[in-house]
């Protein structure tokens, strides 16, 4: 009985120092896969700073008017209203 | 031999006390102070900056919102060629080379040399390879739409410890909500100083500002300045302001001033374009105040519509003043509509005698005059009312015509909304919502102000200035079609103790549709050349601006 558990506590020591090893193995590069991650995640982060600071110069009013100008539009003189004509019943 | 033993053990025990004692005083007396030691030999407390909040306009356009830049460092100890480097940095950086060179010779490890400096020329830098220098991200504030609302918005500067703070318009009044909560962190470095790991231990993260959401309507402002930028060149003004604010609610949909600056290069402007005229200039209104005193003595059931005007046939003469029409014309037993159509003035001091001061006083108060609004803005100032005992029959006269007295637009404005509002007077405010970095949006709700006149009143007064629009001066620049409510101004402007001839501040007041007003708006000019009259000059803009605004709000034309 104690030789019995002698040999199932030295397999699992065993099968357990290899599991780390393999584990150890494959976690070992995931730093360095995070650390790339970080990067990328810093450089999108700049990127779409940038791109943002783009969007709101373009979508300013200001640059809207003035490109409108440049196309040629122009500001409305007059304007005008449709009004929806009285029933037959009520003229 | 027991002696001996016992004298072992004595010694013994001794010798133990001692060290617990001895680890007591290392381990918790001088623990912080060992630790902070320790500290200062691997690293170095930082501060984490926090990203200020933005400033949106109603569209949830961001008018103030941050950009990416970058704080350029150097390490003193890795140049090599001092001279070539501070030649470099200060052509690429445009900064002071006398002052890169003494930050270059410093014996540390770390020296700040710019801040704030665009991602273009950070790379620009970053590409010549310069030994020992170093980028870290920083925020800059940046306003996409550039000058527009400059004085609502104000700008960020810098304080006395060389940290961001805003200063004037919303900048400055919410300052302490935008700018967020500093961290702080250790920075843990080798024993040469090098930087090993970037951001360590954020003993207290930092938490960014929260965003404020205008009640501004973009497109509102964006007409407003362009038509008041027009009348400003068109009349030969020095200076110009509008404010447009929902009567119901207290929001302020448009402000705008003339000349004004660009927040994100306010170093390139005069310290005097900063502060916002609006709320923080006082002028005499001339007679935009009218509507004020006639309503307060409708309230008051002092006159009524058609209460004839005994005194309106000459100019009046009180404590030694004679007081005039503005076009010396005369209107015998002219009745209060009249009145006010022809913004007579001799009609304005018999119905502020028939009001009296004390009545006129607390009316004035009701109506906000000599008080603070309460607008959520920094820079607000308020001229206060003369106090009871310093009024002669004179001021009592002129006052009534708004001569004599001084106020802010924003007064006025929000005084006249309360008429445009049924007589109920609410606080002016320019957020309408808070939004926290957690994702919680905190609403302002309107604020009621108090309730100067009655509804009654406040209809008959409508009536008023509807009949002064459509019959009045400023008849030949009115919206055929729409009933629109209003008033002239052409006041003189006071200096070194009498009023100027040659110049006047011309005003026009009003809102629309009379009937269910969307908006009030106070068009100030100042010392418009090409005339000096309200209806020939700030009339014409208010209207100009009311017509875009009832295309803008789809307001068809419904009879006047």
């Amino acid at each position: 009985m104690y030789k019995l558990i002698l040999k199932f506590l030295v397999i699992a020591a065993i099968v357990l120092a290899i599991g780390r090893v393999v584990v150890s193995n494959v976690i070992s590069t995931s730093g360095v896969q995070l650390g790339k991650m970080n990067e990328k995640i810093a450089v999108l982060r700049t990127e779409n700073d940038s791109l943002k600071e783009e969007l709101f110069s373009k979508s300013s009013l200001e640059n809207i008017a003035s490109e409108a100008a440049k196309l040629g539009f122009t500001d409305k003189k007059e304007s005008f209203v449709l009004t929806s004509p009285l029933p037959i019943a009520a003229r | 031999m027991t002696g001996r033993f016992n004298f072992v053990l004595l010694g013994i025990l001794v010798f133990f006390v001692f060290i617990s004692i001895r680890l007591f005083y290392w381990q918790v007396v001088k623990a912080q102070e060992l630790s902070d030691l320790g500290l200062s030999q691997y690293g170095a407390t930082i501060t984490l900056m926090p990203q200020r909040g933005e400033i949106k306009t109603s569209d949830n356009f961001p008018i103030a919102t941050n950009k990416t830049s970058y704080l350029v460092f150097a390490n003193p100890k890795e140049v090599k060629d001092k001279k070539k480097t501070t030649q470099i940095l200060g052509e690429v950086l445009k900064v002071d080379r006398a002052s890169v060179s003494a930050s270059l010779e410093k014996n540390l490890f770390w020296v700040p040399i710019a801040h704030k400096v665009d991602p273009k020329i950070k790379d620009k830098l970053e590409s010549l390879t310069i030994l020992g220098i170093g980028y870290e991200k920083e925020y800059s504030r940046f306003y996409p739409e550039a000058s527009m609302a400059a004085q609502l918005i104000g700008f960020v500067g810098k304080d006395e410890n060389g940290k961001d703070k805003g200063y004037f318009g919303t900048e400055g009044f919410y300052d302490r909500l935008l700018r967020g909560k500093e961290g702080i962190a250790i920075q843990v470095h080798d024993a040469f100083g090098k930087p090993i790991l970037s951001k360590i231990n954020p003993r207290n993260p930092q938490i960014d500002g929260s965003s404020l959401v205008l009640s501004i309507q973009r497109p509102v402002q964006f007409l407003v300045e362009k038509r008041l930028k027009e009348g400003i060149e068109k009349y030969g003004a020095s200076s110009g302001m509008v404010g447009v604010m929902d009567p119901k609610t207290g929001n302020m949909l448009a402000m705008a001033s003339f000349p004004n600056f660009d927040p994100g290069k306010y170093q390139d402007f005069s310290q005097e374009l900063y502060k916002n005229p609006y709320i923080s200039n006082r002028y005499e209104p001339g007679s935009t105040f009218k509507p004020l005193i006639m309503s307060s003595a409708l309230d008051a059931d002092v006159v009524k519509p058609d209460t004839k005007c005994p005194v309106c046939g000459a100019p009046v003469e009180i404590g030694g003043f004679e007081i005039h029409t503005w076009n010396n014309k005369y209107y015998k037993d002219t009745n209060m509509v009249e009145v006010i159509q022809h913004s007579d003035n001799t009609g304005m001091v018999y119905v502020s005698q028939k009001l009296g001061l004390d009545k006129m006083l607390s009316y004035l108060q009701k109506f906000g005059i000599g008080s603070p609004t309460g607008i959520d803005l920094q820079g607000e100032t308020t001229p206060s009312l003369k106090p009871k005992n310093l009024w002669y029959k004179v001021d009592l006269a002129t006052a009534s015509f708004g001569q004599g007295i001084s106020i802010t637009a924003i007064e006025l404005l929000d005084a006249i909304a309360a008429i445009a509002n049924g007589g109920k007077r609410m606080e002016p405010h320019v957020v309408s919502a808070i939004e926290t970095q957690d994702g919680k949006t905190v609403k302002i709700e309107p604020k009621v102000l108090g309730s100067p006149i009655s509804s009654k009143a406040a209809k008959i007064m409508t009536e008023m200035m509807v009949n002064a629009v459509n019959k009045g001066e400023a008849s030949w620049t009115r919206l055929k079609g729409y009933r629109v409510a209003g008033k002239t101004g052409t006041a003189s402007i006071p200096i070194q103790g009498h009023y100027d001839p040659n110049s006047t501040i011309t005003s026009f007041v009003g809102f629309g549709p009379a009937d269910d007003p969307k908006f009030v708006m106070l068009v100030v000019l100042n010392k418009p050349t090409v005339s000096i009259y309200g209806s020939e000059t700030a009339a014409p803009i208010f209207f100009s601006i009311a017509k875009d605004l009832f295309a803008l709000y789809n307001i068809a034309p419904g009879g006047e």
